[in-house]
């Protein structure tokens, strides 16, 4: 799926496993095709 | 698009920290290795240590990417016995999306959740009961069906 504004992707995945520790989130990982 | 969906924005900000990672970059091919990648779009739900908690993939429209997404949160917190906001989503699921192809899902899990909480309750026979009447054709009406009398089967 193609990149929005509105979800705030974070796109290192060592910074985005931090930040859910910090945040006390999971991650939400989406691996996409920009074809 | 799915993603402009308001509500699918809403569950993923609510419940992780959102990453994209794109499968036409080089640069992310050993990655993409490391977590058998193969079809867009591939989606994972992971614990902060990287552990993986819940996936699908392929293209589903706005409501069911949204219903399908809750479940994967719910299923998350079930795994990690979190058993209240296991329960709030899976019924939050059942409530907003209830003929999505994620509702029997959602249903069995919920038995299974208040089974998990109470193992001495009743819900877990209660919810597929529920399933059985709701969503008779579904794969979690059969996954369910060795409680079933042989005359219901």
């Amino acid at each position: 799926m193609a990149d929005d504004a509105r979800v705030p992707w974070q796109h290192d995945y060592t910074s985005a496993l931090e930040r859910a520790e910090g945040e006390r989130k999971f991650v939400f990982l989406d691996v996409f095709n920009p074809g | 698009m799915t993603y402009p969906f308001a509500p699918v924005v809403e569950a993923i900000t609510e419940y992780a920290v959102p990453i994209q990672i794109d499968n036409s970059k080089h640069e992310n091919n050993v990655f993409l290795h490391g977590i058998h990648h193969i079809w867009t779009p591939d989606v994972r739900i992971l614990d902060h240590h990287g552990y993986e908690l819940y996936r699908f993939d392929g293209f589903l429209p706005p409501a069911e990417f949204a219903a399908r997404t809750l479940c994967g949160f719910a299923m998350a917190y079930l795994r990690l016995k979190r058993f209240e906001q296991a329960e709030s989503l899976y019924v939050s699921v059942l409530r907003r999306y209830s003929t999505s192809y994620a509702a029997p899902e959602a249903l069995y899990y919920l038995g299974v959740t208040r089974y998990r909480k109470d193992p001495d309750g009743d819900e877990l026979l209660a919810q597929w009961d529920d399933l059985r009447s709701r969503y008779p054709e579904s794969e979690y009406r059969v996954k369910q069906s060795f409680k079933e009398l042989p005359d219901d089967r």
